[in-house]
């Protein structure tokens, strides 16, 4: 347990700091305490699903090879003929390496197309809200589209990487 | 069959179902057979070599003999305890099928049998997709599922005919003790959470990752009662569950005691406990009046949470409990294994995931993931928990290391199945309805959505083509080129292992890089100093020392461990990238680690890099690896821009071209001089 710090001794900080949330009486009270009554209610659908894709965002983002290799968030490279650094974008031409930018910008463009998806069945569906029951029509196009040009986009990140890739 | 009271009530099945189940599987079998038809029919990679071994072993041998098998020709000389060292689950069901066949008077040699083993399991596991897409919704989720799972990349790349892998017959028992678990959920029957511990028994004799049931099951238990689905149905099936799958998993002898030892299992006895304990107090709830309740539950309570406690801490402090083993704590902290086991971190299935390999061992999986939660989410049912938890898990685990794409494999394609069915169904009812009330443009509009739902599914079956035929159907023991005057095939090892096979003293010991250890007990027939298996890290370091010092200091070792014949691999001549100069810095880096000796710094130039051409440092070019990699290369001009000796995968003219061998003498070279076989020179006692 004897965490200190080779420069500055931190622990009679955190002593000190921890000392003041200590209850003054030590007592079970009947009603459950405030912090603790977010968890009666049970919260909507749409917010687990963020939580949700926070992880896959950050774990389709390639976020464990992140910290294990560090690689920078994106490429330098020098033109021979260009006094100016080129920045790179992709790890060429290896699949099982990336930057970290390229990676956060994948597993955020996976999100967006499953978004795609739940649009086009809400609008499809009963589930659309009556005040944008005229909009309907566009909303039946915009998903698909932007489903799309989703995967279209990540299919052309992926050719950057892998050049002999035909699908 | 149970009978299955699902959204749709179809209790019986359809004849179209039937059909297309049918071609399901023959999808599933055929697109994982690019490898046979483009070259033969060959057992790929490195450790289904020892798997094809163990199988001849228990067919010619019989099971009782191969539960005792202690085998004396490999990590010569300590030998190895196989029986208990092996999960015999895949060697089992391949001799139990071969014996069938057999029965039935068709004979398919043992070699094929296990080639042909893996499609056939990828095909029953896409049918129990269809079950358990069916659970989740209705027979179109499941037939969608099934179709899915059968070209799935990430399961495909594992499961192609010739990988005659662990993972071939264990990704079927993880999907059927899945399924039987939600049923026995859904019934709460004591029969079909005996069969769920039943397939985890066969997963746990066929994989190590069946830590992953026996982790997920608590957990889904845990997270229904704390959202508020206890119900007696889960209390019998996980108790039920439990009991049986302890019990029987101790049965197999690699596994021993640890169900009730190691910290793995912990929680599933933690849940086991919490589960009785809720029953006891929900009984309890039903009889005392509210004052007496709420004090029992207080007092309980404190007692059961600082008991659990203090019980945790005198296991964990008397040694009684093994912590998590290092494979397994890499995974809840990946950082673990870089600093403290070169040998797992080496691995290059063991490295995490990059988010290429997510979109090209998923496709539009990696899309449908995130809406088929959405839709799990979206009226929530027991199953649609289950799949949820097996989700989440499954992409933290995909994103430490590549190798467990495979469990996510699964569970993507059950949300992607159900994402696509929700979405398809309420397209196909607004187009019957809006056809109904004649409104053009919204029947246009709707068809247009499904003919591009429809145009995903089709992408999605080209690329998983594409990526079989060109990514994942190579057999790693051919290789194979394409020139522009045709294809080349560089069967060096093969004809390497058979020249050993045929030339070499029967009970002759070779020396090698672990890499090639079990191809060479298979091929070869020859005793071997240290194979794939890897479970002897001081045996390992002394090979990697050894190849790593100078001649004098090297053969010391060598002739203390009786070899007659050292390998090696070596890829200069026609730019094979995966040989052992390039893996030369693991060994140095395991050898020094375990005997200290040799440092890692001395092998790099004197600019810090790590080079072969004439700046090569002294220690590099005086140890064994690059005297034996490169003895008589400097002869060979393989690019007539350099004189002799350019090496095609350092891309340098090597440094020393006049190397002489004072205790090795060169016995073959393969064609292609990517195998390198030396005879040990004998003592000179004068």
């Amino acid at each position: 347990m004897a965490e200190t710090s080779d420069n500055i001794n931190l622990w009679p900080l955190f002593t000190t700091v921890l000392a003041s949330f200590v209850p003054k009486k030590l007592t079970i009270s009947r009603r459950t305490p405030r912090w603790m009554r977010i968890f009666k209610k049970k919260p909507n659908a749409i917010v687990i699903w963020a939580l949700v894709c926070v992880t896959y965002f950050a774990m389709a983002g390639g976020i464990i090879y992140d910290v294990l290799n560090k690689p920078p968030a994106i490429g330098q490279t020098r033109d021979p003929y260009n006094p100016d650094i080129v920045r790179t974008q992709f790890i060429f031409p290896r699949m099982n390496a990336q930057y970290r930018n390229e990676g956060f910008t994948a597993s955020g463009l996976f999100i967006l197309g499953g978004l795609g998806i739940m649009i086009l069945f809400v609008a499809s569906s009963a589930r659309l809200p009556a005040a944008l029951e005229g909009k309907r029509p566009f909303f039946v196009a915009f998903g698909p589209i932007l489903t799309y040009g989703v995967f279209a986009a990540v299919r052309a990140m992926y050719r950057k990487k892998f050049a002999t890739y035909m699908k | 069959m149970v009978k299955d009271d699902g959204i749709a009530s179809e209790t019986s099945m359809k004849a179209l179902n039937i059909v297309i189940l049918a071609s399901i599987f023959i999808l599933a079998f055929g697109v994982r057979l690019f490898a046979v038809i483009r070259y033969e029919s060959v057992i790929h990679e490195f450790d289904p070599y020892f798997n094809y071994r163990a199988t001849i072993y228990l067919i010619e041998n019989g099971f009782e003999k191969f539960q005792n098998w202690f085998d004396d020709r490999t990590w010569y000389p300590i030998g190895r305890i196989v029986g208990g060292t092996l999960f015999p689950g895949l060697m089992t069901t391949a001799a139990i099928l071969f014996k069938v066949l057999n029965y039935f008077h068709i004979f398919i040699s043992i070699r094929d049998t296990c080639v042909f083993l893996a499609p056939f399991m990828a095909g029953l596991t896409a049918i129990t997709a269809y079950f358990f897409g069916k659970d989740m919704r209705d027979d179109r989720t499941g037939l969608l599922a099934a179709l899915l799972m059968a070209l799935v990349p990430a399961y495909i790349s594992r499961s192609v005919a010739g990988s005659y892998d662990n993972e071939a017959v264990s990704i079927f028992a993880l999907l059927f003790a899945y399924l039987l678990w939600i049923k026995a959920v859904r019934h709460g029957s004591v029969l079909l959470a005996a069969l769920t511990a039943a397939a985890y028994f066969y997963m746990a004799a066929s994989w190590g990752a069946y830590v992953f049931i026996i982790n997920l099951v608590p957990l889904y238990t845990l997270v229904s009662v704390l959202v508020g689905r206890y119900s007696v149905r889960l209390h019998v099936a996980y108790t039920t569950f439990y009991v049986l799958g302890i019990v029987m998993t101790m049965q197999i002898p690699f596994i021993n005691y640890q169900p009730i030892q190691s910290a793995e299992h912990l929680a599933a006895a933690g849940i086991f406990v919490f589960m009785q304990g809720i029953g006891v107090l929900r009984y309890l709830s039903s009889r005392l009046p509210e004052h007496d309740l709420r004090r029992v539950f207080r007092n309980v309570g404190l007692t059961a949470v600082i008991g659990f406690f203090a019980v945790t801490v005198a296991l964990e402090l008397s040694g009684f409990v093994t912590p998590w083993s290092g494979r397994f704590k890499s995974f809840l902290d990946p950082t673990y294994a870089k600093a403290h086991i070169p040998i797992i971190a080496s691995v290059s299935e063991h490295q995490p995931t990059t988010w290429g390999s997510f979109f090209f061992d998923l496709h539009i999986l990696a899309f449908l993931v995130p809406a088929g939660v959405y839709f799990a989410l979206d009226g929530l049912t027991d199953t649609n928990l289950f799949v949820l938890l097996y989700g989440v898990c499954a992409v933290y685990f995909s994103g430490v290391m590549i190798r467990m794409m495979l469990i996510l494999a699964p569970v993507s394609c059950l949300l992607g199945a159900l994402a696509l069915s929700r979405v398809l169904d309420s397209l196909t009812t607004a187009v019957r309805s809006r056809i109904n009330a004649k409104d053009v443009k919204a029947v246009v509009g709707a068809a247009a959505a499904l003919v591009f739902l429809v145009g995903l599914l089709v992408s999605f079956t080209r690329h998983s083509v594409w990526a079989t035929s060109e990514a994942y159907s190579s057999p790693s023991v051919v290789l194979m080129a394409n020139t522009p005057t045709g294809r080349v095939v560089f069967d060096d090892f093969r004809e390497a292992y058979s020249w050993l096979d045929h030339n070499t003293a029967e009970d002759a010991k070779v020396m090698s890089w672990w890499d090639y250890g079990y191809q060479l007990a298979q091929m070869s027939n020859r005793t071997t100093i240290v194979d794939n298996n890897t479970w002897n890290n001081t045996h390992i370091a002394m090979v990697g020392r050894a190849f790593a010092q100078n001649e004098d200091d090297a053969i010391v070792t060598i002739r203390l461990l009786d070899v007659d014949y050292v390998l090696v691999v070596f890829g200069g001549l026609v730019g094979y990238s995966s040989d052992d100069i390039n893996k030369f810095l693991w060994m140095v880096r395991i050898g020094g680690g375990e005997f200290g000796g040799v440092h890692e710094q001395d092998y790099f130039n004197s600019r810090g890099q790590y080079t072969v051409d004439k700046s090569v440092s002294k220690t590099m070019r005086d140890s064994l690896m690059y005297r034996l990699c490169f003895h008589r290369f400097g002869e060979v001009v393989t690019d007539r821009r350099f004189p002799g000796g350019f090496d095609r995968v350092r891309n340098v003219e090597i440094g020393d071209k006049d190397i002489k061998l004072k205790h090795f003498e060169e016995v073959f070279t393969s064609q292609h001089w990517m195998v390198r076989i030396y005879k040990v020179k004998l003592e000179n006692n004068w």
